[in-house]
């Protein structure tokens, strides 16, 4: 971990700097709060949208605050995830095409600390984001609908954080072998749509162990659901975060500056 | 110990080989000049020897270790700006100098101090508080040398060090290479050679590849020593060139219209003959002048050959 430190001051520092610590955690707010506001103004833009016949009656029974709040990760997801990509895809990969790499290889900083600052500084910024977005989202959900259960519902982002560290460790992953940072987005997001999707068709102990299960039991602890199992889809996540870290380390030793 | 040792390093990308045969050692302080036309392979053999590339076969040591094995060691006793030196744009010259010497594990009064002195001694002190993205090339050539710096190397690798800066930019930066030359070892790769004869001690020549010579700069012009003699004659009707062809001190003949260029083997024996030759046959002359080769033509010689 030589030069761990100095690299993640710079990360860090480079957050406040780009405005990233900002416009993120707002980007991530609007991704979040969408879906209550949506289910609440349903009725009205139906009825301002389309063109019924006066006297019509829309009759949409108010969603509960559980159900509302069970659907906002869900509904995050692969759009949050587009958006980590988007943001990390450059990391490695932009530094190499710049050659700012060059410089920074040319001092006494180690790979694994050069990808690990970069990963904690990223996760750092996607956590922040999240409980940010998914704050705001449930403060305005208790506004517009009911009283939000603030345990249950950070409980359940925090089970999240697993998922979208995934996210952010394949993108860096593929940072660090790609030269063009949007050939990394692009084979970040096919890995992407493989781990979460293809677990569903190979039966039962993928299904469990799955990322996309960690989605529904993470949603399953908002809403209060007994009998949630966690440790399966938590271990899967964590391990698949755990290979693709390996291998970035690996990726990011073995490439030529 | 050598400061650098580089033992038969070859490179190749796909099916190009950019390096086949690169060995040199280098020992005690001083500027070494690493010269070759572009492509040669002086690029990919700073990248090797600063551990940024690794080479298809050989080794390199600096300082006595081996850059395979002991790259961070290494990173710690070298300082390297390469040829266009880029940086994290949103710094100010200062954040970046105070950065680098973090990752030196300097301390912070030391941090300080080096940065007001390097920036001071390349220039850019006024610009230190600018985001580097605003600055030019030659500024940001000038804070790679400064920032390369900040560690006092034993070995300071200058990837082509003047190619962006204009004519004072230039002289400022040979200026500084002479300065520090007599605290550290100095390996400048160039293709201007009036910059390298004014620096350098030592010289390294590479060509496709492979290293034609490594020698220090005196021994390599007295072994190349084969001077020439200027000369102007009065129009005349013998033939002079027929007549030093004639004597073997006289290597090479160029001449246009009255004037001569004479290549000669020994410039003692040849400056004895040529006079006796030309009062001899009754030829005057209006220009007698004899000179040294100098590094160019060194450079051509040698890869030419």
């Amino acid at each position: 971990m030589i030069g761990f430190m100095p690299m993640l001051s710079k990360e860090l520092r480079e957050l406040g700097s780009s405005l990233k610590i900002l416009y993120i955690p707002i980007v991530f707010t609007l991704l979040t709060i969408m879906q209550p506001v949506t289910l609440k103004m349903l009725p009205t833009l139906l009825k301002d949208a389309s063109n019924l016949p006066e006297g019509t009656i829309i009759q949409i029974p108010d969603p509960s605050v559980i159900d509302v709040m069970g659907s906002l990760l869900p509904k995050f997801g692969s759009l949050g995830s587009i958006i980590i990509i988007l943001i990390i895809m450059g990391e490695i990969a932009g530094e190499r095409a710049s050659g700012v790499m060059a410089m920074v290889f040319a001092k006494p900083i180690s790979y694994v600390g050069y990808f690990a600052a970069k990963l904690i500084a990223g996760s750092l910024l996607v956590i922040v984001s999240l409980f940010a977005g998914m704050i705001i989202s449930s403060y305005y959900t208790e506004i517009m609908f009911d009283k939000v259960d603030w345990l249950d519902a950070m409980l359940g982002t925090l089970l999240y954080v697993p998922y979208i560290l995934m996210t952010v460790a394949i993108t860096l992953c593929c940072s660090a072998f790609m030269k063009s940072q949007v050939g990394a987005g692009g084979v970040a997001f096919v890995l992407y749509l493989v781990l979460t999707m293809v677990p569903q068709y190979l039966g039962s102990f993928f299904r469990k162990v799955s990322p996309s299960h960690l989605v529904d039991t993470a949603s399953n602890v908002i809403m209060g659901v007994a009998d949630t199992h966690i440790v399966a889809p938590l271990v899967g996540t964590l391990v698949l975060c755990s290979v693709f870290i390996a291998a970035g380390m690996l990726l990011l030793r073995r490439q030529e500056v | 110990m050598s400061i650098l040792e580089c033992n038969k390093l070859a490179k190749t990308f796909g099916d190009v080989q950019s390096l086949k045969d690169v060995s040199f050692a280098i020992e005690g302080k001083g500027c070494i000049g690493f010269l070759g036309a572009n492509g040669a392979g002086k690029t990919t053999t700073i990248r090797i020897i600063t551990g940024l590339a690794k080479p298809t076969s050989g080794t390199v040591k600096v300082v006595g270790y081996d850059v395979m094995k002991d790259a961070l060691h290494i990173r710690k006793e070298i300082g390297y700006c390469p040829q266009a030196p880029a940086f994290y744009n949103d710094m100010t010259a200062e954040q970046w100098m105070h950065w680098v010497g973090k990752i030196f594990k300097l301390g912070k009064k030391e941090i300080a101090a080096r940065t007001e002195e390097l920036l001071k001694l390349c220039g850019i002190w006024e610009a230190r508080h600018r985001a580097i993205g605003g600055f030019s090339g030659g500024m940001k050539q000038r804070l790679g040398i400064a920032q390369a710096l900040i560690n006092r190397p034993k070995l300071l690798v200058l990837d082509e060090p003047v190619s962006a800066l204009d004519p004072m930019g230039r002289y400022d930066v040979l200026k500084l290479i002479e300065k520090l030359k007599s605290d550290m070892t100095i390996f400048m790769s160039t293709h201007i050679l009036d910059d390298v004869e004014r620096v350098a001690d030592h010289i390294v020549i590479i060509d496709k590849g492979s290293v034609l010579l490594s020698q220090p700069m005196d021994e390599l012009k007295s072994s190349y020593k084969e001077s020439m003699i200027h000369l102007t004659i009065e129009p005349t009707t013998v033939d002079l060139v027929s007549i030093l062809q004639t004597e073997p001190v006289f290597k090479k003949i160029h001449h246009e219209g009255n004037s001569f260029t004479i290549e000669c083997g020994d410039i003692g024996a040849a400056n004895e003959k040529l006079p006796q030759l030309l009062v001899s046959h009754g030829i005057r002359f209006t220009n007698y002048r004899v000179a040294e080769a100098n590094l160019e033509q060194i450079f051509m010689k040698v890869v030419q050959s």
